[in-house]
């Protein structure tokens, strides 16, 4: 075939699997592939599976005008702590600030917590003799010769690769920071420098300083695996664009990537969230809770309207139960949602209580769970669903990966039963509840901290683990509704197809209303556009000539954080769109004392306001809607029914047979009673007695559980 | 132990959000508030209550004082003011030490929350005001008419209404109005903000109140902390110990714990007197220890509520300094109410000697007065913490709040709002008390006043004589000091700082646990790596020798 056209594609790089999705908007077919991730060298399954794929679909690289890519790789770095060996310069007097952290307790009453610890150890940091004052002004100069001696004996003595620079007020003037980033560059060039006024203009040195480490930490790893990348897209006749995506579900090119990895921290569970919003769009109804459960990690968030919330803290890697607090701060745009370490492919183990966890560990890809026979000697949820028989032996075809229910009752035997005195399937019972006891709690724990009553919000399944866990999850939640989309398990990647290209960029201007004029109002957004433009413009302007989906009109949103003069946190403003930037200016005050008395009820029309951050966000709409296309793979002339497993039952401590229908080959209007097992690559929905299991008009399973309770 | 009507899923997801609601009301507070102490600090507190005044759900990051004071705070307004006399639309107001937080400078705020013409609930919010008047931030009080404006249990709102007399008299008293009323507005804004939060939640779940709610609340968790009572070994544990006072005085608190059967009872018969200084305790703050005590030790992961208080009795003597009664000053209570915790702990130890934690460093909160750079008001409270003490199994943190739960303030915020510069802020070596689990270490902090004017720091500082003990043979942490250009001065009183002059604080380390003959040479190792204990600490303490390129390499 000699296909020619707008392909759009899909990569989303997880800890265990890398997903690829194609779309053909003629055709309105949708392709997608998954196979084991190489964590040791993502490039390689990334190519891979790329061109399994395109040749599963015919298609040749060249007639691929956008890749939309995902990808793990730097919050895993964070997470299992394999970033780069990282320098840290900071402002003399200030070496501790990292240890020293918040001072306050996450928790009360609890004297048992537990902190993370910091990616560079005090060894690797050295303190600059520099000063610049909070107005800006420069008090004690900076000695470049001092930057390059510290620097030279981090190389020497710790063989670091990469270096943050910290200073003290830089968010108020970045000239230090930006002397001593030029002079290592140039001295140093195979040093990534990453500068915290740069990272994050944004006031308090402890957050901004953290984050700035996490981007240091993760710069040359993301660095070389994404020029590698392009590299090999390019030779193989790749012409179109390379977007990836960030935290807050926007994509960016790939220079602004390579400069800002901390702003990937959260790239994976942003693409899920964009998937979630396209069922929405399909299923009116009331808001979905996404659960997108992978190898290593399980996300979950609110999605209203189509679209997750936005935030611009976060935590990565939480050391202590799940709790806000205990993991390292980090201030980018991301979207609001949770994490948790547990994952089809986390270790199974005995805690120090002598009862059954699962998590954080991982066995990631390689040699990944035990019972796919490469090395695992660990057991994981995975070899625990497939000898419970929720998975048949080729669930896991892509990878040409047979799974052995012998070596998955071997290893829990060897590594449980031991401790547990039970039988090998009664504990793999216990594992797969302990899973879902681990997301129903950081369901409810999300869901506390933000007001939300997750019983009237329908679960939906992305993730390859999802499907075997989601209706046990529903029930012990009280949960009505859950629905399985087509292909869960390369969820991401399809939501990669529909990012909207788009980038928001912030700055830290304090200034009173009383002081700000019309026109340095207007100044101050003009500058912050013209600073976002070229970042942006090739991609817009690549976009649209290539697209013709949109007018290809950026569309600008502009916010501010504003406060009453002498308080420590803002509010965000959005600026309505359509209007002058006078009447704009003119309707501030009113703006600020009505969205302020809508939050806090209460308003002071005397008091002066001030401006302190400076936001700007310009969107070129979502490259492709994939809500009409139809998967490749479906058949529905194939028969559905494909036969028997047996299936172990808690309740009766042995197995009993469930059907096995197979996914693709369902018809919309179809109806199913549980208990069942409906199977796609790569997940298997579990669907218990009495749930009801309607395929509807997009092909998405919505079920209905039966009770709450444990089934 | 099921004593409510409702089911326990349903109660389970209400609970988490009355939680919820106490935490969106404390942090309506801390946002919205004018002063450094509160949004940056969380000086703060949120409690809601049920219908008959008992507390069901807390802000998570309240103060632990405070949601402890709040308990007996709300009985004492409702003597006052019965519930029959409130109308929708009241809020009430008092900072009276005895029925708020045990001094002036707390103010507690109390709003009725009505449904369809009842009362079904009350939400309290508690904040940390800037000034109240008097002499200021002072130790030298010697009578609580000298430390500032009292405001008696009032309505600061009447149907909805302000109450504008008593905010001019409040304007009129305190050095700082504009934030002082600001911050009230906050609390209020907070409380009012819970009442309608509190309303949709009822709507949402189609109740007419949450009494059945409170019930099961109340009665689970009372059942929890009783279970947990029942475990621990009967008797009556007594312990005691030093704090430093003024004019190198010391005074003794003492306590006697009786466990008997799910119950405990605590006094503190054997405590000194009060002082002619500051730092007098009324019985309402020293309770509120007592109940965070024994909260850490029975059920420290179930939220609080009412149910931890109802196992227990507090008993002191009259006018001893843990009983102080009016007009006594209080200002400074926190400098030896913050002991009653690991005076408590180390009569707990003899019964429990694996679950307490050896004696915090605790902290220190600066209270500075002057004008700045542009000629406005300085008046600000700069915060520092100590290590905290180790326990069996866990070393103790560096630089964290024990027992109270204050924040840092970034370095940059405070500079850009006091011009007082921060020159450095650094762990101290070797101010942990080492042990086999070693105490946390404390911190050196040095300010710069670059306001162009003289400022007077106010200080309550403690640990400047006694250090925080360490636990089962443990070693005890380092002491906290204050200098001024380099020159040690008295940790309690009134100093000037002059223009240009550095201001620096040394916090005290928390005790270590075990001997620390025992600790393992390589987290000796990683201490020193890491800038917790120095080359000559390992040697002493731990009898550890740092090869020599340990020290080119890494220092």
């Amino acid at each position: 075939m000699n296909k020619t056209g707008q392909f759009q594609l899909g990569i989303d790089i997880g800890g265990t699997f890398t997903d690829f999705s194609l779309s053909d908007p003629e055709s309105h077919r949708l392709y997608v592939h998954k196979q084991p991730s190489t964590p040791d060298n993502p490039l390689q399954s990334a190519c891979e599976g790329l061109s399994v794929l395109l040749s599963k679909a015919s298609v040749q690289l060249g007639a691929v005008s956008r890749i939309t890519h995902a990808t793990t790789l730097v919050a895993n770095a964070v997470l299992e702590r394999k970033g780069d060996i990282t320098g840290m310069l900071c402002t003399k007097g200030f070496m501790s600030i990292l240890d020293i952290g918040r001072e306050q307790r996450y928790e009360l009453y609890d004297m048992r917590i537990e902190y993370p610890a910091h990616l560079v150890p005090l060894p690797r940091r050295r303190e600059i003799d520099e000063r610049v004052n909070s107005k800006g002004e420069i008090e004690h100069d900076l000695s470049e010769q001092e930057i390059l001696d510290a620097v030279q004996e981090l190389i020497n003595w710790h063989g670091i690769s990469s270096v943050a620079v910290c200073f003290i007020n830089s968010y108020r003037n970045p000239v230090h920071e930006r002397r001593a980033g030029d002079s290592i560059s140039r001295e140093f060039p195979g040093i990534a420098v990453s500068t915290s006024a740069d990272v994050l203009p944004s006031i308090r040195e402890y957050e901004r300083w953290t984050t700035t480490v996490i981007n240091a930490y993760t710069q040359s790893i993301f660095r070389t695996y994404l020029s590698e990348l392009d590299a090999w897209l390019k030779d193989n006749g790749f012409s179109g664009t390379l977007h990836l995506l960030v935290s807050d579900g926007a994509v960016v090119n790939i220079d602004t990537a390579l400069k800002y990895p901390v702003r990937m921290l959260a790239s994976g569970s942003a693409a899920a969230a964009l998937r979630c919003g396209q069922i929405n769009q399909s299923n009116t109804g009331s808001e979905l809770f996404m659960l997108d459960m992978g190898g290593t990690t399980t996300k979950l968030g609110i999605i209203r309207n189509g679209k997750a919330q936005k935030r611009y803290d976060t935590e990565v890697g939480l050391v202590y139960r799940h709790k806000a607090g205990s993991g390292l701060p980090v201030t980018i745009p991301v979207l609001d949602l949770a994490e948790i370490a547990a994952g089809g492919g986390s270790i199974a183990g005995i805690d120090q209580r002598g009862v059954l966890t699962v998590g954080p560990e991982s066995m990631g890809a390689t040699p990944g769970p035990a019972c796919f026979g490469l090395g695992g000697e660990k057991p994981t949820p995975t070899d625990a669903n497939l000898l419970l028989g929720y998975y048949g032996t080729d669930t896991f075809p892509e990878g040409e990966l047979t799974a052995s229910p012998g070596l998955a009752k071997q290893v829990i035997n060897d590594s449980l039963s031991g401790s547990l005195a039970t039988s090998a399937p009664h504990i793999a019972w216990g594992i797969h509840e302990t899973v879902n006891e681990k997301v129903s709690a950081s369901i409810k724990n999300y869901s506390a901290q933000r007001g939300i009553d997750y019983r009237e919000s329908r679960l939906v399944a992305c993730g390859g683990a999802a499907p075997a866990h989601v209706l046990a999850v529903a029930r012990k939640l009280g949960i009505k509704t859950v629905i399985i989309p087509p292909a869960s398990g390369v969820a991401s990647a399809i939501g990669l197809l529909a990012a909207p290209v788009s980038l928001e960029s912030l700055r830290t201007y304090r200034i009173a209303l009383s002081e700000l004029s019309p026109e340095d109002f207007n100044t101050r957004f003009v500058e912050l556009e013209n600073a976002i433009l070229p970042v942006i413009s090739p991609v817009i302007s690549h976009t649209i000539s290539h697209e013709d989906e949109t007018n290809g009109k950026p569309d600008i949103v502009r916010r501010l954080d504003m406060r009453y003069v002498g308080q420590g946190f803002e509010l965000e403003i959005n600026l309505p769109c359509g209007i002058d930037m006078k009447s704009l200016y003119a309707s501030l005050p009113d703006l600020f004392h009505d969205t302020y008395e809508k939050h806090f009820f209460t308003r002071f029309p005397d008091r002066n306001m001030e401006i302190i951050n400076w936001k700007t966000e310009i969107t070129v709409a979502g490259a492709t809607s994939v809500g009409n296309c139809i998967l490749n793979d479906h058949k529905t002339d194939a028969k559905a029914l494909t036969g028997v497993r047996n299936v172990y039952s808690h309740k009766d401590n042995d197995y009993v047979e469930w059907p096995v229908y197979n996914r693709y080959a369902l018809r919309q209007g179809e109806k199913f009673t549980g208990p069942l097992l409906i199977e796609e690559r790569a997940s298997t929905a579990v669907i218990y007695e009495d749930d009801i299991v309607d395929v509807d008009d997009r092909l998405n399973l919505v079920i209905t559980p039966a009770r709450a309770g444990t089934p | 132990m099921k004593n409510h009507s409702i089911d326990i899923i349903t109660l389970g997801i209400i609970w988490d959000h009355l939680i919820s609601i106490a935490d969106e009301i404390l942090l309506a507070l801390v946002r919205t508030s004018f002063s450094m102490t509160v949004r940056e600090a969380w000086d703060a507190g949120a409690v809601i209550f049920d219908r008959s005044g008992r507390p069901v759900a807390q802000g998570s990051q309240s103060t632990p004082a405070f949601t402890g004071t709040a308990f007996y705070t709300i009985e004492k307004l409702l003597d006052i003011y019965p519930p029959d006399s409130l109308e929708d639309g009241d809020v009430i107001i008092t900072n009276d030490p005895w029925i708020g937080t045990g001094h002036l400078a707390d103010v507690s705020v109390l709003k009725p929350v009505f449904r369809s013409g009842s009362i079904i609930g009350f939400v309290m919010t508690i904040s940390h005001l800037v000034d109240v008047g008097g002499r200021g931030a002072s130790v030298s009080s010697r009578e609580i008419f000298e430390e500032g404006l009292l405001i008696p249990p009032m309505k600061i709102y009447r149907r909805g209404q302000i109450n504008d007399a008593l905010l001019g008299i409040i304007k009129g008293n305190v050095r700082a109005p504009e934030q002082v009323v600001g911050d009230i507005m906050a609390n209020i804004s907070g409380a009012h903000a819970g009442g309608i939060k509190l309303n949709e939640l009822l709507n949402r779940y189609e109740l007419e109140d949450f009494q059945d709610i409170a019930d099961g609340i109340i009665s689970q968790s009372e059942a929890a902390v009783r279970e947990k009572i029942l475990a621990m070994p009967d008797g009556v544990y007594h312990n005691q110990l030093e704090a430093e006072t003024l004019d190198e005085q010391t005074i003794t608190l003492a306590c006697s714990i009786e466990i008997k059967s799910d119950s405990v009872g605590i006094d503190f018969a054997g405590t000194g007197p009060c002082v002619p200084y500051a730092i007098n305790v009324p019985l309402c703050y020293t309770r509120s220890w007592c109940a965070y005590t024994l909260k850490c030790l029975t059920t420290p992961t179930i939220p609080n509520n009412l149910a931890n208080v109802l196992p227990l009795e507090v008993t002191a003597p009259e006018d001893c300094i843990l009983n102080a009664q009016h007009p006594a000053a209080t200002l400074g209570r926190n400098t030896v109410g913050w002991y009653v915790v690991p005076l408590l702990m180390g009569a707990f130890a003899k019964a429990l000697p694996e679950a307490v934690q050896a004696e915090p460093g605790m902290a220190t909160a600066v209270v500075f007065n002057g004008t700045m750079r542009n000629g406005g008001k300085l008046l600000d409270q700069y915060f520092a913490t100590g290590g905290i003490g180790a326990m069996a199994g866990l070393d103790g943190r560096p630089t964290t709040a024990a027992p109270t739960n204050c924040a840092m303030i970034s370095s940059e915020i405070w500079e850009d709002e006091t011009d007082v510069a921060v020159l450095e802020r650094r762990i101290l070596p070797d101010s942990g008390g080492a042990g086999q689990f070693r105490g946390g270490p404390g911190q050196q902090v040095v300010l710069k006043n670059n306001t162009g004017h003289p400022i007077m720091l106010s200080l309550f500082g403690l640990r400047t004589a006694f250090p925080a003990k360490g636990y089962a043979g443990g070693k005890d942490g380092g002491l906290r000091a204050f200098k001024i250009n380099n020159k040690a001065i008295v940790g309690k009183g009134t100093h000037t700082l002059p223009a240009g002059g550095l201001f620096t604080i040394r916090e005290a380390g928390g005790g270590g646990f075990g001997d620390p003959g025992k600790r393992a040479r390589e987290k000796t190792c990683r201490d020193y790596e890491n800038g917790l204990i120095t080359s000559a600490g390992a040697k002493k303490d731990y009898g550890v020798d740092m090869p020599k390129e340990h020290d080119k390499q890494d220092r």
